[in-house]
């Protein structure tokens, strides 16, 4: 299979041909969707649930999704959102269930911070930011800062409208500032 | 300015680092298993208006289909009316702000009905009701002839069995079948306000009958916006049911849409021939609304062009 996959790359069959392909029941343009996109999908999930193994979870739940839908797919072009897009809704399914099992988490507190912090203490400041947002604001965040996403992208998503996403993307950095203590 | 942007760099570089763990290409087990979901599920070919090219589709309903296609139009049969919720009608005389940022409804409200039980025409205020008693949706009435037979309906009927009626149902979760049949008992989908996962969920929904299961074949999700909220149109041109008995189904009748506890149904399923059309707008961050579109008989287009007015007209006000 990885054999086929490597030579469809070779030939520059498009995601059209590709999703064709898929719809006909190709395992081969399967397995190019799943080894394209997986990781751009569980990096999003990642910052969703804010734990590795749950972000893979969330990325295997989304396929049998993204298959049984695929046909509703109309621009092949956007494959890639879609497909971040179902996981990341698994992904804060996931989050929600969690977090009613979950006794609140206590944030670190940030006293005596250097100049200098180090990687590892921003990455647990993040972390303890991300974790007090609702599992909807951090999937916003990773829409659109670690997938990319425009901001029709951001709306199909979101089910917001683009500037109502631009209005609570702002919102969410104003927040995501003062919990940084970046000023 | 330059501030904001400085930090939204360094934010997204940190975001990006964060979720860097992730990013690595996925198992050998992992493709495997994705590439055996999709061995077992059947994949869904096309969505635009498959019911052309069903042998369960009669003429009849490719007619309805197709004058439906030319529709913008928020309609629904009376059977649609939700069980529960106290939704109410009120004509109301003040003009109401649009688009997103409304956060004042209507303050004068009137009572409601004339002699004859049709509804003046001009701006009316409907309230959504428990859950969320202190929505509020305007819409104007363009023309005479609109009445509410009930709670919750505005209808207006042509006669030989041209009837429309709008309703406005508010959410914040719903729980969407799997198949309208065991709708209590089978898989059930909780969601949260996302327009997409909830129309591509409900699109899904199947007709169960001990030999086979149907999907109900709604059309391809159709963008929109109502009051300048972002929403989805599907339509689905009702087909006889495999087994038009739902004497064997939960609370021996079928359902759409339960409530969010999964045990009560909001919306009850349409009658075959009956075109169907939902329509899902997200005017707040933690609420939908549907709008259930389905139309019976031969569609007038002077009724058409009210219907579509109505809708264009409507109003959230979100609480």
């Amino acid at each position: 299979m990885s054999i086929a996959i490597a030579s469809d790359t070779a030939l520059g069959i498009s995601h059209e041909e590709r999703l064709q392909r898929a719809l006909a029941g190709d395992e081969g343009a399967f397995a190019w969707i799943v080894e394209t996109y997986s990781s751009d999908m569980a990096r999003v999930c990642l910052v969703v649930v804010g734990d590795l193994e749950l972000a893979d979870e969330a990325v295997a739940a989304a396929w049998p999704i993204a298959w049984r839908t695929l046909g509703r797919l109309r621009d092949p072009e956007r494959l890639r959102s879609w497909l971040i897009s179902i996981a990341a809704n698994q992904a804060r399914q996931m989050a929600r269930a969690r977090r009613r099992r979950m006794v609140r988490e206590i944030a670190v507190p940030v006293t005596d911070q250097p100049a200098h912090v180090s990687d590892r203490d921003s990455e647990i400041d993040l972390k303890n930011a991300l974790s007090r947002l609702s599992p909807d604001d951090r999937a916003l965040l990773a829409f659109r800062y670690v997938a990319g996403f425009d901001s029709n992208e951001l709306a199909r998503a979101t089910g917001l409208s683009p500037s109502g996403t631009r209005a609570r993307l702002a919102r969410l950095l104003d927040r995501m500032r003062m919990e940084l203590g970046d000023d | 300015m330059t501030e904001t942007s400085n930090f939204e760099d360094r934010f997204a570089a940190q975001l990006r680092a964060y979720a860097a763990p992730a990013a690595r290409p996925p198992s050998r087990e992992a493709v495997a298993s994705a590439v055996e979901a999709a061995r077992n599920v059947r994949v869904q070919r096309r969505l635009w208006w498959p019911a052309w090219g069903s042998n369960r589709t009669n003429t009849s309903a490719k007619l309805l289909a197709a004058a439906a296609a030319v529709l913008v139009v928020a309609v629904v049969g009376s059977q649609f009316l939700p069980r529960s919720g106290g939704v109410g009608v009120q004509p109301t005389t003040a003009p109401s702000p649009t688009g997103p940022g409304s956060s004042e409804a209507p303050a004068s409200l009137t009572p409601s009905r004339s002699g004859d039980g049709s509804l003046p025409v001009g701006q009316h205020l409907i309230e959504p009701g428990r859950p969320h008693g202190e929505d509020r949706v305007t819409v104007t009435i363009p023309a005479p002839g609109w009445f509410a037979p009930d709670e919750g309906s505005l209808t207006k009927d042509l006669g030989g069995g041209n009837r429309v009626t709008v309703v406005v149902v508010p959410g914040d979760y719903y729980t969407v079948p799997r198949s309208i049949c065991n709708w209590q008992t089978d898989e059930q989908k909780r969601f949260p306000p996302s327009v997409e996962a909830f129309v591509d969920f409900l699109a899904e929904q199947t007709y169960d009958t001990p030999d086979e299961s149907l999907t109900r074949e709604f059309s391809a999700p159709e963008d929109l916006t109502i009051d300048g909220y972002f929403g989805q149109r599907i339509m689905n041109a009702v087909q006889e049911y495999p087994d038009s008995d739902p004497s064997a189904c939960d609370e021996q009748r079928f359902c759409t849409l339960q409530d969010r506890d999964g045990f009560g149904c909001v919306l009850s399923h349409p009658e075959p021939g009956t075109l169907d059309t939902i329509w899902v707008v997200h005017p707040g961050e933690n609420r939908l609304y549907f709008l259930v579109v389905a139309s019976t008989g031969r569609p007038d287009p002077e009724l058409r062009a009210e219907m579509n007015a109505m809708v264009n007209s409507m109003t959230f006000y979100v609480d």
